[in-house]
């Protein structure tokens, strides 16, 4: 899985922890996903592609193998 | 399931393995004393008890502070967690009936493999939560 979560929490000046509590995760997660390792369920893949106003393939893309 | 799962998990595995045996070890083929006994549960009680104070303060601070004490992602940990220590814990046994004639007393058997399910579900626990990286990676 490739995220743009970093560069969008940075365009917008978010700290990890702000985003967390945006959409009600721990900070941990956040580190997760920008690290690529966790894959967010769609719910909280859909409830951050909302915090920045963008589609959630913006947000997450994930490759065809 | 992410590439480095394996690898990272068997270190884990062995090396608790390693020390189940250093610990476990004389108590194999001597029956413990009760100094000995009483060390171990008192260890294992210590260890218990503090990291369920740990966790208790750590969810109220992160409630106190208005951030969320759990999540998803905590939750697919301990079901991940279950799931890995399960099927170690079926080896386990496999290999403790394998090797029954090392162990002193039917009781000190079961002991050894309620301790190792155990071990095996802690370290998994703490191999998803620090790793990030679950099976659906």
């Amino acid at each position: 899985m490739k995220t743009r979560l970093k560069e969008l929490r940075a365009g917008r000046n978010l700290t990890q922890q702000a985003l967390a509590d945006l959409v009600g995760v721990r900070r941990e997660t956040v580190v997760f996903m920008e690290r690529g390792r966790y894959v967010p369920s769609l719910k909280l893949a859909y409830d951050i592609a909302k915090v920045f106003g963008v589609a959630i393939e913006d947000v997450f893309r994930f490759d065809e193998d | 399931m992410s590439k480095t799962f394996n690898s990272r998990l068997v270190m884990l595995v062995v090396g608790f393995a390693l020390v189940l045996a250093v610990i476990a070890g004389p108590a194999l083929h001597e029956y413990p004393s009760f100094g000995l006994k009483a060390g171990l549960i008192g260890a294992a009680g210590l260890i218990a008890l503090g990291g369920f104070i740990f966790n208790l303060r750590r969810r109220a601070r992160a409630r106190a502070e208005g951030h969320s004490p759990e999540d998803e992602f905590t939750e697919l940990a301990r079901l991940n967690a279950g799931h890995a220590a399960f099927m170690m814990s079926m080896v386990l046994w496999l290999v403790i009936f394998a090797a029954q004639g090392l162990f002193e007393s039917t009781r000190t058997m079961l002991g050894t493999g309620i301790l190792g399910q155990c071990g095996f579900y802690g370290i998994c626990l703490a191999y998803f939560n620090r790793s990030g990286s679950l099976y659906e990676d």
